[in-house]
C-alpha cells in the first residue's frame, strides 16, 4: 500500500490518492488497483481508510439526521419541505405533530414559508425522504434567523465533542440549532446574531484549513470588545 | 420550487426596514457595488459587462445597414433584446423570451430612446432607403435582483463603447471606425416598495418580499425620461415624486462612474 | 473551402504557434453565485461562461430515471458573439452542440447517486474565435466538479485539424475556416478514450492517427489546467483570509 498524496490535500475529481488494499469511504472510486477521488474535495487518511470530504455540493440526506427546512408546497396530507438535498422531503401530518385534531386544513398547521426543525426518519430506496417532528425540540422555528453552509462543513461548526458550537453559545448567549443538512438556526440579540452568523461563514469557507477553533475564537473575542 | 424565502427572513427583514436598516447592511438609498467593465466581447461593435452586487449581466451592440421604418424615413432602426437564459437562475427556463424578459428589455429600450440619447437622424445613410439597424442584446448571466438597473446600465454602456465601421453612400463598409452619435447617458433607478418604506436597488430577497417597483429612468439635466411601475401594488403620488427626486441623485452618480469608464475608453 | 492563406512561416503557424500548441487558456472558477457551480474560461479569443444547476428532481417527470440523474445540456451563442449578428434562441447548431457535449461529459459522471434527479450543464459563448464546443466542455467539466457532482474524472478538450497537408492542434478561425479538417475531441484521461469526435473535411487513415495522437496529447494539457484552476480556487481563499 502507498499513499500518492498527502493527507489534507485538496484533490479533484478523478486524481489517484492511493494504490493497494485500502477501505475506502465516500467521495473515491476504485480504478484497477489504484483508489481515486470522485469529488473535488480533502483527502484524510485515517489508519487504512481513505476518505474525500467534498468542498462542494448539496446535502445528502442520512437516516437520523436532524435538519433545518423551508416549507415549499402543501399536499392534502404532507408537506414537502426543502431541506438543501437533491430532493425534496415529505413530513406527513401524522408525523408532524403528536395530536392533530384536523387534517382538512394543513396550512394552519404549517404553510409555505415556515421553517421547521425535523428528523429524518427514513430515506426510502428511490430517495424519498421522510421526516418527523413529533417532539421537542421538533417543530416549527419561530424568530430567530437560518443561515445556510456546505453540508460537509457542519461537523466544523459543531467541532470535536461540541467545542465549536458551545465556544460560539457561551461568547455570545445565542440559542443556536444545527441541521446536519448545513441550515442553521439563531436566536439571540441581534447583533450577537451578527457575529455568529460571519463567525459560522468563516467555518464555512475555512473548514480546511488548519487552527481554525483558535481563530474563531480570536474572531469572536475581537468583535465581542467593539 | 428554490425560490420560496422562508418567513423567518421574510419578519426579520421587514422588522430590519421598521428602523430603516437592511438584511445586508445598506441604507435604504444604497446601491450595492456597482462594477462596470466596457468592451468585454471583441467580436460585438460594443460591449459591457455590469455587475451589480452579485447580479451580472452582459450586453453587445451588433450594427447592420438596412431599410428604415417606414414611418420614420429619416431615422436609425433601434432594437433592445433581453434575454433571461437559464444559466443565470434555476427558475428561468429556455425558449422564446416571456413576460418579464420583455418587459425588461421594453423599460431598458424606453429610457434610452425616450431620453433621445442616440441621434438617431445621424444613423440614416440614404433617407428612405438606408439606415444603420443597432441592436443590444442584455444577457442575463447571474440573477440576484434588480435586473432593471444592471441590464440599463450595460445597455448604455455598450452603446457608448460602440465602434463601427464608417460607411459610404452606398452603405459599404470603410476601413476607418466611428463611435455611435450619442447625446445622454440614461440612468434607470429602481426602488422597491416593502411594508411602507422605499429602498433603493432590492436585492433578490427585497424582491421575494417586495409589494412593487417602480424604475425611473432620468438624463443628465436632471429631466425624466421613463418610468415603469412593476409588479402587484400602488404607490402615493408622494412616494413616487420621493423616487424621482432620488432618482435624479442616484442618476447622476452612476452617470459619473459612466463617464469616467468612457474617458478611460478614448 | 481552400482560400490562398499562406498557414506557415519558417516553421510557425499563422498566429505564431507550433504545430504542436495550444492557445493561451485560462480558466476561472466559482464565478457566478446562483448555479451550483460555474467556470469562466478564456481559449485563444473564446470567451464562455458555464452554470452547472443541481442535482435536482427532474421535469418534467417524464424524463426522470429510476436508477440514475440525467444530464442536460444546452450550448448557446449571445447574438453577438460572432461576426455576423446571430438571432437570439436556439439554433439547430447550437442543439448539436448540446448533446454531443452530453455525449461527451456524461461518461465521466457518477449519476447512479441521483436517481429521479437532473443535473443541467449551460454553456453560454460571448466571444466565439474557434473551438468553442471543445472551450465549452472543457469549462463545464471543472464547473461540474465545482458543484460538487461526483464523477469518474474530469474531460479535457482540444481539438487537432489539418492545414497545408499538415496535422495541427488547436485550430485558430483561419486554420478552422480555411483548413482541410477539423478533429474536435475530449478525452476520459483515465481510460484513455475519447467521449467526443467529430470531424469534417479530408483525412486519410494515417493523419486521422496522427491527429487522434496529437489531440490526445492537447487534451491532457488542457487537463492539468483544469486541474490547476479548481485547486486554485481554494488555495487562493486560503491566503486571502490568513
Amino acid at each position: 500500500m502507498e499513499f500518492l498524496v498527502k493527507d489534507r490535500s485538496i484533490v479533484t475529481p478523478g486524481m489517484a490518492i492511493a494504490k493497494g488494499p485500502f477501505r475506502y469511504e465516500y467521495g473515491v472510486d476504485k480504478f484497477e488497483d489504484t483508489i481515486i477521488s470522485s469529488v473535488l474535495g480533502i483527502v484524510y487518511i485515517e489508519n487504512d481508510g481513505v476518505k474525500v470530504v467534498p468542498l462542494e455540493g448539496k446535502y445528502m440526506p442520512k437516516r437520523g439526521d436532524d435538519v433545518i427546512g423551508t416549507v415549499v408546497s402543501i399536499n392534502p396530507l404532507s408537506w414537502d419541505l426543502d431541506i438543501n438535498a437533491p430532493y425534496l422531503a415529505n413530513l406527513h401530518v401524522q408525523d408532524a405533530l403528536r395530536y392533530v385534531k384536523d387534517t382538512s386544513n394543513l396550512e394552519r398547521i404549517f404553510k409555505v414559508g415556515d421553517v421547521i426543525y425535523a428528523n429524518i426518519r427514513d430515506v426510502g430506496e428511490s430517495s424519498d425522504i421522510v421526516l418527523q417532528s413529533k417532539e421537542r425540540p421538533y417543530g416549527k422555528m419561530k424568530w430567530g434567523r437560518v443561515v445556510k453552509i456546505h453540508a460537509t462543513r457542519v461537523p466544523r461548526v459543531i467541532g470535536k465533542k461540541g467545542s465549536m458550537i458551545k465556544l460560539l453559545k457561551q461568547m455570545t448567549k445565542c440559542e443556536i440549532t444545527v441541521g446536519q443538512n448545513g441550515n442553521i438556526w439563531i436566536k439571540g440579540e441581534r447583533q450577537m446574531e451578527d457575529i455568529v452568523e460571519r463567525a459560522i461563514f468563516k467555518i464555512d469557507k475555512e473548514a480546511h484549513i488548519p487552527g481554525l477553533t483558535d481563530r474563531i475564537k480570536k474572531m469572536l473575542e475581537t468583535e465581542l470588545s467593539r | 420550487m428554490s425560490s420560496v424565502l422562508s418567513d423567518i427572513k421574510k419578519e426579520y427583514m421587514i422588522s430590519l426596514l421598521k428602523n430603516g436598516k437592511r438584511e445586508d447592511g445598506r441604507g435604504l438609498n444604497d446601491m450595492r457595488d456597482l462594477k462596470i467593465e466596457l468592451g468585454v466581447a471583441n467580436k460585438a461593435e460594443g460591449s459591457c459587462f455590469v455587475q451589480l452586487g452579485e447580479t451580472k449581466v452582459i450586453a453587445g451592440v451588433k450594427c447592420e445597414v438596412g431599410a428604415p421604418f417606414p414611418d420614420t424615413p429619416n431615422q436609425g432602426v433601434f432594437t433592445t433584446n433581453a434575454e433571461l437564459i437559464p444559466m443565470a437562475s434555476p427558475d428561468f427556463e429556455a425558449g422564446p423570451p416571456r413576460e418579464d424578459s420583455i418587459e425588461l428589455a421594453r423599460i431598458v429600450d424606453r429610457g434610452i430612446r425616450e431620453s433621445g440619447a442616440i441621434d438617431f437622424q445621424k444613423l440614416v445613410i440614404k433617407e428612405g432607403e438606408l439606415v444603420r439597424v443597432l441592436f443590444v442584446d442584455i444577457h442575463i448571466m447571474d440573477y440576484n435582483g434588480n435586473l432593471f438597473d444592471a441590464a440599463g446600465i450595460a445597455a448604455i454602456g455598450a452603446l457608448y463603447n460602440t465602434k463601427m465601421p464608417v460607411l459610404d453612400e452606398e452603405g459599404k463598409k470603410t476601413e476607418e471606425l466611428m463611435q455611435l452619435p450619442m447625446k445622454k447617458i440614461p440612468v434607470p433607478c429602481t426602488y422597491a416598495k416593502i411594508a411602507d418604506s422605499i429602498l433603493y436597488d432590492p436585492s433578490m430577497e427585497e424582491e421575494s418580499v417586495m409589494d412593487s417597483r417602480i424604475t425611473a429612468t432620468t438624463e443628465d439635466n436632471g429631466r425624466i425620461a421613463a418610468m415603469q411601475k412593476g409588479d402587484v401594488g400602488s404607490f402615493k403620488k408622494e412616494e413616487i415624486l420621493d423616487i424621482v427626486r432620488r432618482s435624479k441623485v442616484r442618476g447622476d452618480e452612476v452617470r459619473s462612474l459612466l463617464k469616467e469608464k468612457f474617458s478611460e475608453m478614448r | 473551402m481552400e482560400k490562398d492563406i499562406k498557414f506557415f512561416t519558417n516553421g510557425k503557424r499563422i498566429d505564431g504557434r507550433a504545430i504542436d500548441e495550444l492557445r493561451n487558456i485560462k480558466i476561472e472558477v466559482g464565478v457566478f453565485k446562483r448555479a451550483d457551480g460555474s467556470s469562466y474560461i478564456e481559449w485563444g479569443g473564446n470567451k464562455i461562461y458555464c452554470a452547472v444547476y443541481g442535482p435536482r428532481e427532474a421535469y418534467p417527470r417524464f424524463l426522470q430515471k429510476s436508477d440514475r440523474a440525467i444530464l442536460k445540456c444546452r450550448y448557446n451563442m449571445a447574438s453577438f458573439a460572432v461576426e455576423e449578428r446571430k438571432r437570439p434562441g436556439p439554433s439547430r447548431r447550437g442543439v448539436e452542440i448540446g448533446k454531443v457535449t452530453q455525449g461527451a461529459l456524461e461518461p465521466a459522471l457518477l449519476l447512479e447517486n441521483f436517481p429521479k434527479c437532473m443535473v443541467e450543464v449551460n454553456i453560454e459563448v460571448i466571444q466565439a474565435d474557434a473551438g468553442t464546443r471543445c472551450a465549452g466542455i472543457t469549462a463545464a467539466s471543472v464547473a461540474l466538479a465545482n458543484a460538487g457532482i461526483p464523477m469518474k474524472e474530469l474531460v479535457p478538450a482540444c481539438a487537432a485539424g489539418k492545414v497545408d497537408d499538415k496535422i495541427v492542434l488547436d485550430l485558430c478561425k483561419e486554420e478552422d475556416n480555411y483548413g482541410q479538417a477539423d478533429l474536435p475531441l475530449a478525452l476520459l484521461p483515465r481510460r484513455n478514450e475519447f467521449s467526443l469526435l467529430q470531424m469534417d473535411g479530408d483525412l486519410s487513415e494515417e493523419q486521422l492517427e496522427e491527429a487522434l495522437d496529437l489531440g490526445r496529447k492537447g487534451c491532457l494539457e488542457v487537463y492539468e489546467i483544469q486541474k490547476e484552476a479548481l485547486k486554485k480556487k481554494y488555495v487562493k481563499e486560503d491566503v486571502s483570509n490568513e
